[in-house]
């Protein structure tokens, strides 16, 4: 299990490997603490997502191949406001602080690039369930490290031009680059 | 507001980085070549012009919370519909085309153009082609830099003896457009520059205008100092705090009223 969890964190993250989920980086990933509740929110979302759509995906086995495009989308939002509803109802403090981010994750890059890359190759829901939750702690470590990162660029000073989105795509490269490393390692 | 306005809007400098950032994901996915940026590219305007025509068409029926369910609803199928019809053409535009239209669908340049209730459907057409326009040339100038430099190809064609394969990895998509984005706030700051020139000539000139257009010019300069008084000043830890700050509150206040 600590190897699988190796894998789907350094070798095969989802957004520094893979590159889904970058635009999350600007709205999910602004200070560690939040990034690790709206991961946490996001994982529930991929999870449940993902056991939805993997009936689809024996539908698609079947010939209807590019309904995952429409489907993921769609079921990933449809969950999302359902998480967001229960939370409001059980969790109204909580909801209140980060209940607007919700949003961000309904139409997050990384949960429905996870599902239409890892639900079609699971074999069996369990596997495919596994498998989502997996690419989902990824996900959520790479927003936490971000978010570190990202909570010092206003302590140093920067060129004008840099300022900004310029500075976040390139720190993403940067730490893109190091899980580079990781790519093709075999446990 | 006039199409001189929706233009200015659109191309206004913090909103050309944002848009950069917000379609960095399908940015990096979509741009290891020309050919596959290109029909991502068109597709992607499809999209965008499609989704926020028929969310903003539709708006008066369904309500705030509406139109957001129609644009990503219309947005996810014509990404289908354009994976469908390449599918048809026959058309190679990569292995991971169908996962790229995915994306797409949910991607924040075509998220962040979902029109407000009440905008109508002329003003959202214009915006939403400019977005499109845009965003289509980010993506082909960033395919043309890291094909040619990636794998000294252009077009498929091999015409450099030296490549440089990381710019084909993610890590090399996302500094690419880092250093895009850092041209792009260059060409702004020159443009507002000059902007500033002129307006300091009108002002020395204006001896010879009427007073009332004195007046104007000068309150203009004086914007325009205070303006970039307050980008040097930003330079300061403590002033760049203040503005992530701000930038909060006013990503709050905007995921306020989408919530509502």
């Amino acid at each position: 299990m600590l190897i699988l969890i190796f894998i789907s964190v350094f070798v095969e993250n989802a957004v520094f490997i893979f590159a889904m989920g970058i635009d999350g980086l600007d709205k999910l990933a602004k200070e560690p603490r939040r990034a690790l509740t709206l991961g946490f929110l996001l994982a529930i979302v991929t999870v449940a997502s993902d056991a939805i759509l993997w009936n689809l995906t024996y539908v698609q086995q079947h010939g209807i191949g590019y309904l995952m495009i429409v489907a993921a989308p769609i079921v990933a939002a449809g969950v999302s406001a359902a998480v967001a509803f229960i939370m409001k109802k059980l969790f109204a403090d909580t909801y209140k602080k980060i209940g607007q981010y919700m949003i961000h994750i309904a139409s997050n890059s990384a949960v429905v690039g996870m599902l239409c890359r890892v639900t079609p190759q699971a074999e069996s829901l369990v596997d495919s369930v596994v498998r989502a939750a997996l690419s989902a702690v990824g996900v959520v470590f790479a927003y936490v490290v971000f978010a570190s990162i990202r909570e010092r660029i206003p302590e140093s000073k920067q060129p004008r031009a840099l300022r900004g989105a310029p500075t976040l795509l390139i720190a993403a490269g940067l730490l893109a680059m190091v899980f580079c490393g990781f790519y093709g390692m075999r446990l | 507001m006039t199409l001189l306005d929706i233009i200015k809007k659109e191309l206004a400098p913090g909103k050309l980085t944002a848009t950069v950032l917000a379609g960095a994901t399908v940015a990096v996915l979509a741009t290891e070549t020309l050919a596959t940026a290109l029909y991502v590219a068109a597709a992607t305007a499809f999209m965008l012009i499609v989704s926020a025509t028929v969310a903003s068409a539709l708006g008066k029926v369904t309500g705030e919370v509406g139109i957001r369910v129609v644009h990503l609803a219309v947005s996810a199928f014509t990404a289908m519909a354009c994976a469908v019809i390449y599918a048809i053409a026959e058309v190679d535009a990569g292995a991971d085309f169908a996962i790229i239209m995915a994306v797409s669908a949910v991607s924040g340049v075509i998220m962040y153009s979902c029109p407000q209730k009440g905008d109508g459907v002329l003003k959202t057409v214009i915006s939403s082609a400019i977005t499109a326009i845009f965003y289509a040339v980010l993506l082909v100038m960033t395919a043309l830099i890291r094909e040619f430099f990636g794998s000294g190809a252009y077009l498929g064609k091999e015409i450099m003896p030296h490549d440089v394969p990381f710019l084909l990895l993610p890590a090399g998509g996302l500094i690419t457009l880092g250093i895009l984005a850092a041209f792009i706030n260059i060409i702004v700051n020159v443009i507002e520059k000059t902007r500033s020139a002129i307006v300091e000539k009108a002002v020395d000139k204006g001896g010879k205008a009427t007073a009332e257009t004195e007046t104007e010019v000068k309150s203009e300069a004086e914007a325009e100092t205070e303006a970039e008084t307050a980008a040097d000043v930003l330079v300061d830890p403590s002033a760049d705090a203040a503005d992530e700050d701000a930038e909060n509150n006013a990503d709050e206040n905007t995921e306020d009223n989408g919530d509502a």
